[in-house]
């Protein structure tokens, strides 16, 4: 199995992309996407329908709740610590800012392109916004000529991928005897009596499959959208309407007093061009949306956590007959089921608007390719919630259990729940011409941004950016081009603010030699370099301080806290003092984060119909904020932060696409593959007892753990429970037969935390792949599209309540069958086949902690796209879809878990999905 | 043109960025120098040093973030299997810490936190003006005493500990290793010494709480006492610990440390007669006689705020729900936020059997082994022959609280959760528990006459540890007749008539016995039994079986809960757990991560 998953990629390799990016002049390393491929991967979050669709951005998905489901996102994998909105990459829109909230329910249908910007060339004017690589997304925009309409609706089905479901109530008592037992000391005791195992086994007793009552089985999706575009010369307009419903899992009604989870979302979007006097270029965009999400009174992931670790015999769904009395007990209040039915409903409502003017003016009067450009932006977000809630009363057997009564339902009033605003503008002047075979073209900007959200100490950002750039073209032969950003950040300290970030690229387009041009094997042929500094400003380092987490910035000031500590009382009668305490030492030397991008890159069409591209990046990053924990502990805790951290990263993009025809039949195959690694030259790390131990020097995110070895067998112990003399002592707490034991790799006799080393890849993948192809025949199209990760660990216990049984009144899952038990007279024996660690109802810091044993390999491949069209006229296509249809996975396949859900919350979805299309 | 392109820019960048960028929005902040430049600032920097040092050990200054020591010395119940109590009652104290700590039941890196807080205040209050040279000196004096304090802390948990004299900054050499056990004490007594040179006799009315003479002079007896127990003052160490021996031991015995310890505690006792401090006892019986008014003048010593008894309280008053100070020692039903966490903390019979007869004479209760349950009425007539300090220390099952006569929510009826191992028809369970969480009653000390008060402030030096230390100190020096007369102070105040016991090694168990009823919840069991090195620790004291009574309550329907004592059917002792002890938690280990920096030695039996 693993092998398929590793050969797939290669043989992938060898075919093509869907997306290569192939025939322009540009110096730079680029992935595109069109707003109308995207369309294809049905997603309600636009984060989601990147999946494959860009060779070096790396997406990690995790719950797939409406709401919570944005991907994460990390373009060339990890360049600096951490997974975090101070890490990702930053989304521009039309040319100016905007954060994840505002890109995740941008439609698809509103988009013309999303570039995805790589290397030092692209990203020569970004200036602080760079490091981590840059979104940049562009709308469609009417043309002129023609009016256009294009109306399309779409309908689809959704479904988990997986759904773990727990032990049913007969598994789970012989195993809780089984754990009950090995807590007395390997003496059998059971809890529960031959009668009620027999009851359980015949269908009788309590055994409740909360999964499949507090969940339906599946959800809905339904999309329409409008395009009108068209115009003139002198007006051009692209007006955009879409309504996106989307409805969840959960098992109640859109009533009163119920709501199913659920997202509603209306977009609409004018785009208008304006050309006056032949002089003034006018744009005005106007993008905004409401989006309503509701959902049960109780949230989503405590659900999903109650799910799993409710046993399915505690209680049936009511405690009566009559089903009007909610069961529930003190040690599991909360009935998954009456959670989705009884306490009421959630719903939260978001505003945005963004508003962006431009004027051009073409000033060829004054020398022939100067312009001018003056743009601002607007960017509005309001967040408010509604509710309607109630409880109920908890009862088991006949009397209620908890101080819960049952009440009438409450309106709520609405309450903001946050808002943003963002100020933009830009100055530009640019200069484009051509001498015979020299094409010359320049920009000079100036950039200005206010942002200000809701936050104690960072909701403000003010940045300047004053960038430009050159750009040289020899005979569309030899290209060349210098820009820089200088970059002005209110962050630090005074003297500290601007720095400087310069770039340069070259490119040589050798198809356009001579001696290649007639070359009937070679359509096209550029190599590109490129080499560049950019910046990162913000840093998770701060939070550490729960008080002053500020994103990094305002280090270099001497904070003392009013609100940390509280008051003494002195004097009698007691007398209220203020609290001060420092929270942090200032450091007037904090910059920001530097990078420094290195990439080579080829672009080619061979044999007229195989797209190549291929990259391969270094990516040094130096002054990475970092808290620096080597101080002693004497220094008094005192949190202490520098630019010391330094990691690198490298990789390499390839991606192919052969396109082609046979008569009637039109097809392509291709896909890409992308690597990327780093590792970690400096973090301030505390130097471990054994080198061995250290995050430094490796991945970032790669697992350090202990190395198990099997369990402790019966002989390891002498009469009195004792390990028998020699055998290494493990230092988290007493082990009996049955536990896990683990490697003492640094032979002192006792196994602790100092034994730990690498157990397996980080959590960051580090291969991504996708591949597929297209089939046209008759009116009739045919798309596929596989896409998976590999070099990549997952962690069974970051699913503690599916993986560990029993403990804390958890529950117990298939792979607790596997348990290690010796019972020789109730006939249970799995010393020889054991593959879990023995049973235990008390916490255990022995067997439920990181290592090798519960390591596991994360890689995947899923059929994430498959659809079949059939244009059934001009302007008139049909479709069935299907998204997400099936996985290969270890994981799953051993485990029943989701690779990419491994925790076990609300799942991904998988859907089938028809649709129609029409232009008028 | 390009040239006024480029003016225009220029002008903008030059105009516009220097305001834009200037200044950081954050509301609600206050730099060091406009903490000291108002004595309301730097007094409030002062009061939060009070706050953080004095909290030591305290729930919600441990490190650990439920329990307290009491749970993990044989006093009360380990708690709920989140509390660290459990944990360390499950696998030993840790070098990664548990429920918050960073190492053990402590927070290692947090005394140091707190002792830089004090040497900011201390460099920096001449800054302050408007506040007098005098007062400035005062200031100083303070911070030197709460060092001091939390050098004492730390000295009878990790024995030898790095010696820090200012705040350190970032470019400071920063290797200071562990400096030895007897570097530790002078420098304890240096701090204490200078600090006493400066600070009033005692504080007016509206300061009360702040650090006296006597307070320091308290540290400096505590210290000089340890410093002289049998763990530190002993040729060899409780384990080894190689080339850094003098971490943990002085090396030698000297019965002289004995004498110093006498003298530093001899001084509280002459301050506390000028400053009107005093060991509470209004029987008026006279000396050497049992005091009439025991039960009243225990509970005051321990509940009255700022009571003449106290030397030194931790005054944090403030209600449930967020302060742990609260939530773990108030079991009262008038607690209602997070009442819970005190559920499973039932009193021990380890404790139990610590208490006399109200007359002095011992109480004979269940023996694990035996054949046959007791009768439940006798559970009664035993609880009522207790001596009054078991009546203000606990609310026995089926009783109501003696602490809080008439308050429903301290009686039985309206505790609301039983308070006691107790179950209807449970005959048959004999000789194992009902229930393993909930003993015999549960902890009632610090609330006498506290009403629906759910904070106290726990004394850090009341006049009777003063002269408990005396009557131990004396008693090694060989002096037994000071020994008894000391230790009949607090024996005599508790109404219990005089010990004339001379014999040394028995005088000595008596003693050890008064201060585990004296100072019952008051953390000083967790530390003593270490120090003196009790040869039971392992059995029933900080490791081994932990017991707590069960109560077998008559199956009649006239029974309800909460069960009233008079339906006791039967009773008896059980095991019902054991807790971890090596020989290795005679001191608490020191963070992995701070030994893992080089310059730190690790205590023994940890790892190395």
């Amino acid at each position: 199995m693993k092998r398929i998953i590793y050969i797939i990629p290669i043989i992938a390799a060898a075919l093509l992309s869907l997306n290569a990016h192939a025939q322009d002049y540009s110096t730079a390393a680029v992935s595109t996407a069109t707003g109308d491929e995207l369309y294809k991967r049905i997603d309600a979050n636009l984060t989601n329908t990147f999946t494959g669709a860009f060779p070096g951005l790396v997406l990690l998905h995790g719950s797939g709740e409406f709401g919570s489901n944005n991907a994460s996102y990390l373009i060339r994998g990890m360049g600096s610590y951490g997974l975090g909105t101070w890490n990702q990459a930053r989304i521009f829109v039309d040319g100016f800012e905007v954060n994840i909230d505002y890109m995740s329910s941008i439609s698809p249908a509103e988009i013309e392109k999303v570039e995805v910007l790589k290397d030092a060339a692209a990203l020569v004017l970004y200036g602080e916004r760079g490091a981590n690589g840059v979104i940049n997304i562009t709308t469609r925009r009417g043309k002129a000529g023609e009016s256009k309409l294009n109306a399309r609706v779409r309908y689809g089905v959704q479904a988990p991928t997986v759904l773990n479901k727990p032990l049913g109530a007969y598994d789970y008592a012989n195993l809780y005897n089984q754990a009950v037992s090995n807590d007395k000391g390997m003496v059998w005791s059971p809890v529960y009596s031959q009668e009620q195992l027999d009851a359980w086994k015949s269908g009788k007793g309590t055994d409740t499959d909360w999964y499949g009552e507090a969940l339906r089985k599946s959800g809905s999706f339904m999309d329409a959208d409008i395009i009108l575009s068209g115009g003139s010369q002198a007006a051009r307009y692209n007006v955009n309407l879409d309504y996106l419903g989307n409805k969840g899992l959960l098992n109640t009604m859109d009533t009163d007093s119920t709501r199913n989870l659920g997202y509603q979302r209306f977009n609409v979007r004018a785009n208008l061009d304006f050309s006056v006097l032949k002089i003034f270029e006018v744009r005005m965009d106007i993008g905004g949306r409401i989006e309503t999400l509701h959902r049960p009174n109780y949230s989503v992931s405590s659900l999903f956590s109650n799910l799993a670790k409710y046993p399915s015999n505690i209680y049936p769904v009511f405690d009566d007959a009559a089903g009007t009395r909610y069961s529930g007990t003190a040690v599991y209040p909360n009935n998954p089921y009456a959670s989705v039915n009884g306490l009421g409903w959630f719903s939260v409502k978001a505003r945005s608007l963004q508003t962006n003017l431009s004027v051009k003016e073409r000033l060829d009067m004054i020398t022939k390719g100067l312009w001018m450009e003056q743009a601002v932006s607007f960017y509005s977000y309001t967040l408010s919630t509604y509710s309607k809630t109630r409880n109920y009363a908890r009862w088991n057997n006949g009397s209620t259990t908890t101080t819960d009564e049952t009440t009438t339902i409450t309106a709520s009033g609405y309450g903001s729940a946050g808002m943003q605003d963002w100020k933009q503008g830009r100055l530009t002047a640019g200069y484009d011409n051509s001498f015979g075979d020299h094409n010359l073209s320049a920009r000079l900007n100036y950039g200005i941004s206010a942002y200000k959200g809701d936050g104690y100490f960072s909701f403000k950002y003010n940045t300047l950016n004053l960038n430009g750039l050159v750009h040289y073209d020899y005979a569309h032969r030899y290209i060349a081009e210098v820009g820089f950003s200088e970059y002005g950040n209110d962050a630090f300290a005074p003297g500290h603010r601007w720095h400087f970030y310069p770039a340069v690229s070259a490119a040589w387009v050798a198809s356009n030699e001579d001696f290649l041009k007639n070359a009937s094997w070679l359509q096209f042929l550029k190599v590109r370099g490129s080499a560049g500094f950019s910046g990162a400003s913000e840093s998770k380092a701060t939070n550490i301080l729960n008080d002053f987490n500020s994103n990094g910035r305002y280090l270099y000031k001497d904070y003392y806290t009013y609100s940390y500590i509280g008051a003494f009382y002195m004097g009698s009668p007691a007398e209220w003092q203020n609290s001060l305490v420092p929270m942090f030492t200032p450091n007037e030397d904090i910059r920001p984060e530097k990078s420094l991008k290195l990439n080579v890159g080829l672009d080619a069409v061979l044999f007229q119909g195989l797209k190549l591209t291929a990259d391969a990046f270094i990516d040094q990053r130096t002054d990475i904020l970092t808290l620096d924990s080597s101080l002693m502990g004497y220094y008094g805790k005192q949190y202490s932060f520098s630019n010391i951290g330094e990691m690198n990263s490298r990789g390499f993009e390839f991606s192919a696409e052969y396109s082609g025809k046979a008569e009637e039949l039109e097809y392509s195959a291709g896909g890409a593959i992308c690597h990327s690694t780093n590792t970690i030259v400096n973090m301030a790390e505390v130097p471990p007892a054994n080198a061995f131990s250290a995050q430094t020097g490796r991945p970032y995110g790669t697992f350090i753990g202990l190395v198990a070895q099997g369990f402790y067998g019966v002989n390891d112990f002498d009469d009195d429970g004792k390990l028998v003399a020699g055998k290494a002592i493990p230092a988290f707490g007493a082990v009996q037969p049955g536990d896990i034991k683990y490697m003492d790799l640094d032979g002192n006799g006792v196994i602790d935390q100092n034994d730990i080393t690498r157990i397996g890849r980080s959590w960051i993948p580090e291969w991504t792949f996708n591949f597929g192809g297209k089939l046209a025949w008759k009116g009739f199209d045919l798309e596929i599209m596989f896409q998976g990760v590999a070099g990549v660990s997952i962690n069974l216990l970051d699913n503690w309540n599916q993986t560990v049984a029993f403990i804390d009144n958890g529950n117990a899952y298939a792979l607790a069958k596997g348990a290690w038990a010796y019972y020789p007279v109730q006939g249970i024996d799995t010393r020889a086949t054991a593959t879990y660690p023995r049973l235990t109802t008390q916490s255990n810091q022995n067997n439920y902690r990181l290592s090798t044993f519960w390591l596991k390999d994360g890689s995947f491949v899923k059929l994430r796209n498959l659809e079949l069209g059939y244009t059934i006229k001009e302007g008139m296509r049909v479709f069935i879809n299907g998204q997400n249809l099936f996985c290969i996975s270890p994981l799953l396949s051993e485990y029943n878990l989701d690779p990419e859900n491994a925790s076990g919350m609300y799942p991904q979805l998988k859907s089938f999905n028809a649709g129609i299309s029409m232009t008028f | 043109m390009k040239k006024i392109i480029f003016i225009f820019f220029a002008i903008c960048l030059v105009s516009s960025c220097s305001l834009f960028l200037e200044k950081p929005d954050t509301t609600g902040t206050v730099d060091q120098n406009a903490v000291f430049s108002t004595s309301k600032n730097a007094g409030s920097a002062l009061m939060s040093c009070y706050r953080n040092v004095l909290k030591h050990g305290w729930p919600g200054g441990m490190g650990i973030g439920h329990c307290t020591f009491g749970a993990m010395s044989g006093e009360i119940g380990r708690g709920y299997s989140w509390h660290a109590s459990y944990i360390i009652s499950q696998q030993g104290l840790s070098v990664n810490g548990c429920d918050g700590s960073d190492a053990g039941a402590d927070s290692y890196a947090n005394s140091w936190a707190f002792i830089r807080q004090c040497w900011l205040v201390n460099e920096n209050i001449d800054k302050v003006e408007g506040v007098s040279d005098g007062d400035k000196a005062i200031v100083k004096a303070e911070t030197l005493g709460l060092i001091a304090y939390r050098y004492m802390g730390m000295f009878y948990r990790y024995g030898g500990v790095p010696i820090v004299r200012k705040s350190f900054s970032a470019t400071d050499d920063l290797t200071a290793p562990r400096a030895s056990v007897q570097e530790v004490v002078d420098y304890i007594c240096e701090l204490c010494d200078a600090a006493y040179a400066v600070l009033p006799e005692k504080w007016d009315a509206a300061n009360t709480g702040r650090l006296t003479k006597g307070a320091v002079l308290a540290i400096k007896g505590r210290t000089l006492l340890f410093a002289a127990r049998p763990l530190f003052n002993s040729e060899t160490p409780y384990l080894d610990n190689g080339s850094h021996n003098d971490l943990i031991c002085y090396g030698n015995y000297d019965k002289e440390r004995w004498k110093a310890a006498i003298d530093a505690n001899e001084a509280v006792l002459a301050w506390a007669v000028d400053a009107g401090v005093e060991l509470l006892n209004t029987g008026g019986a006279g000396e050497g006689q049992p005091n009439p008014n025991a039960f009243d003048d225990y509970g005051k010593a321990t509940s009255v705020f700022s009571n003449p008894e106290i030397i030194l309280a931790y005054k944090l008053g403030q209600q449930e729900g967020w302060e742990p100070l609260v939530n773990y020692l108030c079991c009262s039903a008038h607690q209602s936020v997070s009442r819970f966490d005190t559920d499973a903390n039932g009193v021990l019979t380890n404790h139990l059997e610590k208490y006399y007869a109200a007359d002095g004479s011992e109480i004979s209760w269940p023996k694990i082994g035996e054949t046959v349950p007791h009768v439940g009425g006798e559970w009664t007539t035993k609880v009522l022959s207790l001596e009054p300090r078991a009546h203000a220390d606990i609310k026995f099952g089926g009783f109501d609280s003696d602490n809080n006569p008439g308050d429903y929510y301290w009686s039985n009826a309206g505790w609301n959760r039983g308070g006691y191992a107790a179950d209807k028809g449970k005959a048959s369970s004999f000789p194992d528990p009902i229930n393993d969480e909930k003993g015999c009653g549960e902890r009632t000390k610090f609330f006498y006459h506290a009403g629906s008060r759910t904070w106290c402030e726990p004394p850090l030096f009341r006049l009777a540890e003063t002269y408990m230390n005396l009557a131990e100190a004396y008693n090694e020096y060989g002096n037994t007749t000071k020994a008894l007369e000391n230790l009949n102070k607090v024996h005599n105040r508790a109404g219990l008539p005089a010990i004339t016991e001379t014999d040394q090694v028995k005088l000595r168990a008596i003693i050890q016995r008064e201060d585990a009823i004296e100072f019952f919840c008051e953390n000083h069991r967790y530390f003593d039994a270490k120090h003196w090195k009790l040869p039971d620790i392992a059995n029933g004291i900080c490791g081994g079986p932990m017991r707590m009574l069960q109560f077998n309550i008559k199956n009649d329907d006239a029974a309800t809960w909460p069960y009233a004592s008079k339906w006791i059917d039967s009773w008896w002792d059980s095991v019902v757990y054991n807790f971890y002890w090596s020989d290795a938690m005679f001191l608490e280990p020191l963070p992995q991560t701070e030994v893992n920096k080089g310059t730190t030695v690790q205590n023994p039996g940890y790892t190395k």
